[in-house]
């Protein structure tokens, strides 16, 4: 019961920092735009290579974008002393580490991503809606 | 009570200290002495495990720390040179976390009446981004009462502390000795206690 109270206040800790980190949040959205607008540029505006290619940038886009914050939640932690603390309060490393890895999955998931998946599902829906009205004429 | 007997620690072929030994029983205050280099922070790691050193025990209660660590850190609190206190987050939130992890058994007015001793009351809503060196080096200080433990462990606790706020630390440290306490401390700044054992780095 005890060590359940200690991860509750652990990944509440988590939570309230990335919610505090906004400018985390608008690098990685800047960063996912502007590389999505980069390689529209490059290939061209060819509808068959953007359809055929176009799902996998996205993915690869946004598993890079979500490594871009991956230092603020594991190094500053290490650095100040924060990790031993509590470490010494009763977690083991080994569950410290799993539990961050679960807690900034979850907070770029939730708080972010998922904002992101709404958005391009749309793009892409607004994308076809469009082609569909040309072809139709 | 804690025992540490003929420490050494190397580190890539170089010897940053060897031959400590300390014997701090309940009511005693140890004091680390060194120049800046001389691996005054590098001891205190190697007390709470986070190095290991390359000879010597240590001992709390007449048992190795190595082999039973959790015991040993339910009575120990430590605090480094840097703040851990999350900088983006509040105050009264950062002593939320700690009252929780250490699932200390302190009441809220108590705290309140020591951030007032401290005079960072004020702050409370306030993220610790925004408060002083000193204050931030307070905020941290305040998981000494907070975590209510046997052992005190400080790197460098007079870091960035006005006049006022020594004074306050030092009746802190008396109380804590008087309770049976026990103190290990690094500094530059050296305190005028009665009863100071003192561990020089420098002969090395």
């Amino acid at each position: 019961m005890k060590l359940l109270k200690k991860i509750v206040a652990f990944i509440l800790r988590e939570y309230q920092i990335s919610l505090k980190n906004f400018n985390d949040l608008l690098t990685i959205l800047l960063f996912f735009f502007l590389s999505i607008f980069v390689f529209i540029f490059s290939i061209g505006s060819d509808k068959e290579i953007l359809k055929s290619i176009g799902i996998g940038i996205l993915w690869s886009l946004l598993l890079l974008s979500s490594t871009l914050s991956l230092k603020r939640y594991y190094q500053e932690d290490f650095e100040n002393g924060t990790l031993v603390i509590i470490h010494m309060s009763g977690l083991s490393y080994e569950l410290i580490s799993i539990l961050k890895i679960f807690s900034s999955l979850a907070n770029n998931l939730l708080n972010f991503e998922m904002y992101l998946y709404k958005k391009t599902i749309l793009i892409l829906m607004l994308h076809y809606y469009y082609y569909q009205k040309m072809y139709d004429h | 009570m804690l025992l540490v007997n003929n420490l050494k620690f190397e580190r890539s072929g170089k010897v940053i200290f060897e031959n400590i030994h300390i014997a701090a029983s309940p009511g005693k205050i140890v004091f680390i002495k060194g120049n800046n280099g001389t691996g005054k922070t590098t001891l205190l790691k190697t007390l709470v495990n986070i190095l290991e050193p390359n000879e010597g025990d240590i001992f709390w209660m007449g048992k190795k720390t190595k082999n039973n660590i959790f015991n040993f850190y339910q009575e120990t609190t430590l605090i480094m040179d840097k703040p851990t206190s999350s900088l983006a987050m509040t105050v009264i939130e950062n002593i939320n976390f700690w009252k929780k992890i250490t699932s200390s058994k302190i009441k809220y007015e108590e705290i309140f009446k020591l951030l007032e001793i401290l005079r960072i009351d004020q702050y409370l809503k306030k993220q610790a981004m925004y408060l002083s060196l000193g204050e931030i080096k307070k905020l941290e200080l305040t998981r000494l009462i907070l975590e209510q433990k046997k052992l005190w462990l400080l790197d460098e606790p007079y870091i960035g502390l006005d006049g006022n706020s020594i004074e306050i630390i030092n009746e802190t440290f008396k109380d804590h000795l008087s309770n049976n306490g026990i103190i290990i401390f690094s500094s530059n700044y050296e305190p005028d206690f009665t009863n100071l054992d003192i561990i020089s780095l420098n002969s090395i």
